[in-house]
């Protein structure tokens, strides 16, 4: 029983995706659909080739079939309702737009992660360095943390407008947004872990008789790493949030524009194949970060 | 190197407290010599070593290293804990590196030699590489014993450090640390706590016996050194001395209408020999 099972689970993406490319080549309008019909499917080869590559990987049957699964149940909506539905374009029509709009995409792509990278960098910096210098300092601490407790939980797209007033352009008041929006987490995630600090460790550093750096960089500095990357890991969805809140603030260029300028004309097309870009982005940023995190936490026992 | 001396050094954790964990400690530890702090659990062994590691002040009386104050942590003097007290984040040989650095400005491959050296000396060649979740309980307190010879400090200051380790690696430890310290050129002195009575006879050339908070017995090991455990355990003098401190242990020195009725319902409850050899029937 559980040999057919597994027989029946390791076919069904094939088998999914068979039913997906017949769907999609029958509904399509050839010749108008034949570069969106091409991307789709050379996607789905792409996801195909990904689970060959990984097909020792039980799970990658499973997710697979998900993948393949859902857009079989989207190339079938038009069957399903009768028609195409403006709302709800088949996948063929969207994955023609990662062709067409391909020049676009690159240059939001890169406006998006110059200013995603750029506000994440002044963040850590400032929130790590700060929360390092406050994890040595009581005192420094007992003036801080009341202040971050008032102003971390205030989202920083509540303050968006004033700050595009006040900023000199559009891209310093989203730089400073996403950067306002990441720091407050990132120092209070730094004192909290060091008020915990281990009293073991303590009393090692302690009678070594380490100056200031060498207590911060070799000692604080690693013994947050690894609360650290788990906070960033949940704030690069919230990153990616400011980011589109504040592109939508009156940026010309960048992921969130596209969906805002795109979704101006009703140009539902662009704006869903602008999320499955999205989505993309922040599912490879997060598995680069997960590729930092497995190198620089080799040290725990987890790892 | 100079001369440790403890001076009617009172102790308590707060000024509004009215206990003490220290009551009116004198003793001197003299250049190179080895003494160790033995006594029942709660008698302020650990607490004479973090006052003489700089951890802890003196609520009272002085406590002197070469005639000065003991105001903090310090260079001269190096520390191993009971626990395994090495930073999870270096390697083994990084985690002695680092010692090192922190008391010697030379070039990285000096640093990277010395270590190694260290580290081999203490049986952990070919771990180097290893991360401290990586090695056993033991080969991590070897790693912490490196570290403090590489650091080379005048004094080194052990607070029961064999005290988590298996008896049969205990055993092990012992020997090594007997034989490194035969073996320097320059005798460190060292403090070194511990409940094992066999320990601190192997190991000690003074043996200091703590008990309600206070040194209740300053005793000589009568053993030359280098030493071996099987020659001193085989003669007279080391079972006389043992049942000696023993004795101390079990309150068996003093008459029995003076003990509080708890201590003689169960003396063996009251400290815990941290190994097969350290209980005697």
């Amino acid at each position: 029983m559980k040999k057919i099972f597994d027989r029946i689970y390791k076919l069904l993406p094939h088998v999914l995706l068979a039913g997906l490319l017949v769907s999609t080549a029958v509904q399509a309008q050839f010749p108008k659909d034949t570069v969106g019909y091409i991307t789709l499917a050379a996607l789905m080869l792409a996801v195909e080739a990904a689970l060959i590559i990984r097909r020792r990987k039980w799970s990658a049957y499973g997710i697979t079939s998900i993948v393949y699964g859902l857009v079989l149940i989207w190339s079938l909506y038009p069957v399903i309702n009768g028609r195409e539905s403006f709302l709800f374009p088949p996948p063929q029509r969207i994955s023609a737009i990662f062709v067409s709009d391909v020049l676009v995409f690159v240059k939001s792509i890169f406006s998006s992660l110059w200013l995603l990278v750029l506000s994440f960098v002044v963040a850590m910096v400032l929130g790590i360095g700060f929360g390092l210098l406050c994890g040595k300092n009581k005192r420094l601490q007992n003036v801080v943390m009341p202040i971050a407790r008032v102003l971390s939980p205030v989202p920083a797209l509540i303050y968006a407008p004033y700050v595009v007033a006040v900023m000199p352009n559009f891209t310093a008041a989203a730089l400073f947004i996403i950067t306002s929006g990441l720091f407050w987490p990132v120092l209070i995630n730094v004192i909290v872990t060091l008020q915990r600090f281990d009293p073991k460790l303590k009393d090692a550093t302690e009678v070594m008789d380490l100056g200031l750096f060498s207590t911060i960089a070799h000692i604080y500095l690693p013994y947050c790493m690894p609360s650290l990357f788990n906070t960033l890991a949940m704030q690069i969805s919230n990153a990616f949030l400011l980011l589109i809140g504040a592109e939508l603030m009156g940026m010309d260029s960048g992921l969130g524009w596209y969906v805002k300028y795109n979704s101006d004309f009703s140009d539902y097309v662009r704006v869903i194949a602008g999320f499955i870009v999205i989505g993309a982005i922040i599912a490879l940023v997060n598995s680069g970060l997960e590729r930092v995190r497995a190198k620089v936490l080799l040290w725990q026992q987890s790892n | 190197m100079a001369t440790i001396e403890f001076k009617n050094v009172d102790f308590k954790y707060s000024n509004n407290s009215t206990e003490n964990i220290l009551n009116n400690v004198s003793f001197t530890i003299k250049e190179g010599e080895f003494v160790s702090i033995i006594g029942g659990s709660g008698c302020g062994k650990s607490t004479t070593l973090s006052l003489l590691s700089g951890l802890n002040h003196a609520s009272g009386g002085s406590v002197t290293i070469g005639g000065k104050a003991v105001t903090g942590p310090g260079k001269d003097r190096g520390v191993v804990f009971q626990h395994y007290a090495l930073f999870p984040w270096m390697r083994a040989k990084r985690n002695v590196e680092f010692g090192i650095r922190q008391v010697l400005k030379a070039d990285k491959k000096t640093i990277s030699e010395k270590a190694e050296k260290y580290l081999k000396l203490v049986g952990l060649e070919g771990s180097e590489h290893l991360f401290p979740h990586q090695l056993s309980g033991g080969m991590q307190q070897r790693v912490a014993i490196a570290r403090l010879l590489a650091m080379e400090p005048d004094i080194l200051l052990m607070d029961e450090p064999f005290g988590a380790i298996d008896a049969k690696n205990r055993v092990a430890l012992q020997e090594l640390l007997l034989n490194l310290l035969d073996s320097e050129d320059e005798k460190k002195s060292v403090v070194f706590v511990t409940h094992d009575i066999d320990e601190a006879i192997l190991l000690s050339d003074r043996i200091l016996f703590m008990r309600d908070h206070e040194i209740y017995r300053d005793l000589k090991v009568p053993f030359e050194r280098p030493r071996s455990r099987e020659e001193i355990t085989a003669s007279d003098t080391y079972h006389e001395f043992r049942r000696e401190l023993f004795d101390l242990f079990y309150d068996n020195d003093i008459p029995r209408q003076d003990k509080e009725p708890e201590q003689q319902k169960s003396p063996v409850l009251n400290f815990g020999f941290g190994s097969p050899i350290g209980a005697v029937g």
